[in-house]
């Protein structure tokens, strides 16, 4: 017994260090698995608090890009306006009430960024308190950006597009091909879409958007233009680069978006799965 | 320890995160080069600081960071295991050195043996970050110089504080 004990205590240094990695290993791989169930990240209320304290300092130098980026974003949603309000087939659109309103546009700031990593993240300043739920996709004027992961009372944390877990269900607006956008975590200005069969008509320059496929994006959301093509021997698909329309290095005002319908198409497709 | 020195820990170690955490996080060149200066608070511990201390700085340094940068486990990894084979590489580099006071300095080794030390010991460190965050995606490409850019920024930086502050306490 004696023995035992001071075996342990001899090699207490190595007995510590193989503890804390392990309970360091455990927290990686459990943080990644399960989402929304850890307080161990910015949406932390002590870290982000902090974080945007440090944010809201820097923040004041570039005040007058962000003037302008909003004045840009604003022209432009003028412009869409005036464009639907007089279209024929606005006019002619059947009413149906839960359709119209069925996306709720949440504005949040964002309070912290990076885009240096392979796993990006970016906190925002709209948490549980303004019903901001993990699983919404966020976006901004230029197109999308990313899909909320941890929710807190103030604060919620999205992965972002620039993060190489996330898969965006897309739409080639040439043909309507489907793909899926993921990121590779090379570029920040380019993302993959994948999956797009060989047979498909495309062309460098092809308008990339979101499909509506699923509760997370509504249809017709900018993600990019087709800027390589790439065809390999002995694969079915193409290998295509996107340009992505959002330059996710200054990122500032985004919109998380809230599916009113969200869980009632959630619901459906698990009865027809099962 | 005492009450001194442990204040001398926290307030350095408070000092060294928070720099991190608000100014280093943002300092990336070329999208791919980092500086994890925090590192300098537990490589640079007191010679005689005891291990398991230096195990759970190490540990607890790496979780901080890892709170700010939404990387829980990453850096506790690294660090711990740097923090793991110190003891042993300082032996051997800085083993006939009997007095220094406080954290290993500039002004108690030559900056070669400054170098020396610190250097493999930021090269396993930040391989280890890079390839933990590497992991699932298609890591062919420039794991290592990579980790051994960053590892000489994060040096210079390290070394640069160093001057800086000895040339302000010669004046003194």
């Amino acid at each position: 017994m004696r023995g035992l004990l001071r075996f342990i205590y001899k090699y207490r240094a190595f007995e510590l260090f193989i503890l804390l990695e392990v309970i360091s290993v455990w927290l990686l791989v459990s943080n990644n698995r399960y989402y929304n169930v850890s307080y161990l990240n910015t949406t932390n209320s002590v870290v982000a608090t902090t974080n945007q304290r440090i944010f809201n300092t820097q923040k004041y130098f570039s005040l007058q890009e962000v003037n302008e980026k909003l004045a840009q974003e604003n022209a432009l949603l003028r412009e869409q306006l005036t464009r639907l309000l007089y279209s024929e087939s606005y006019r002619k659109l059947p009413v149906n009430d839960s359709l119209l309103d069925r996306y709720e546009l949440i504005p949040a700031k964002v309070e912290r960024n990076s885009t240096a990593k392979n796993h990006n993240i970016i906190l925002l300043d709209k948490g549980k308190t303004h019903g901001i739920e993990s699983g919404m996709g966020v976006v901004g004027p230029q197109g999308v950006i990313g899909q909320i992961k941890y929710v807190s009372n103030n604060f919620s944390s999205a992965i972002s597009l620039l993060h190489t877990d996330t898969r965006i269900s897309s739409l080639l607006t040439r043909d309507g091909t489907i793909g899926t956008t993921q990121w590779d975590g090379k570029d920040i200005g380019i993302a993959k879409l994948k999956y797009i069969p060989r047979h498909v008509p495309i062309a460098e320059g092809d308008t990339v958007i979101t499909s509506g496929f699923n509760s997370v994006f509504p249809e017709g959301i900018m993600i990019g233009y087709v800027q390589r093509i790439d065809v390999k021997k002995n694969e079915s698909f193409y290998d295509i680069d996107i340009a992505l329309s959002t330059s996710f290095h200054n990122l500032n005002m985004t919109y998380i978006v809230k599916d009113k319908l969200g869980a009632e198409i959630d619901s459906l497709t698990t009865i027809s799965e099962e | 320890m005492t009450l001194k020195s442990a204040l001398t820990y926290l307030l350095s170690f408070m000092g060294y995160v928070l720099l991190q955490a608000a100014l280093l996080n943002k300092l990336v060149i070329a999208n791919s080069i980092f500086c994890f200066f925090y590192v300098g608070f537990i490589f640079l511990l007191p010679l005689n600081s005891s291990r398991m201390l230096q195990l759970l700085l190490g540990f607890a340094a790496g979780f901080v960071i890892d709170l700010f940068g939404d990387s829980i486990g990453v850096h506790m990894i690294s660090c711990t295991l740097a923090m793991f084979i110190r003891p042993f590489w300082q032996q051997l580099v800085l083993g006939d050195i009997k007095e220094m006071p406080g954290f290993i300095n500039i002004q108690g080794v030559t900056i070669f043996r400054f170098f020396t030390f610190t250097m493999p010991l930021l090269l396993i460190h930040h391989f280890v970050i890079f390839y933990l965050d590497a992991i699932g995606t298609d890591f062919s490409f420039s794991l290592l110089p990579k980790a051994l850019f960053s590892a000489f920024f994060t040096f210079v930086v390290l070394l640069s504080i160093q001057l800086f502050v000895t040339s302000f306490t010669k004046k003194k």
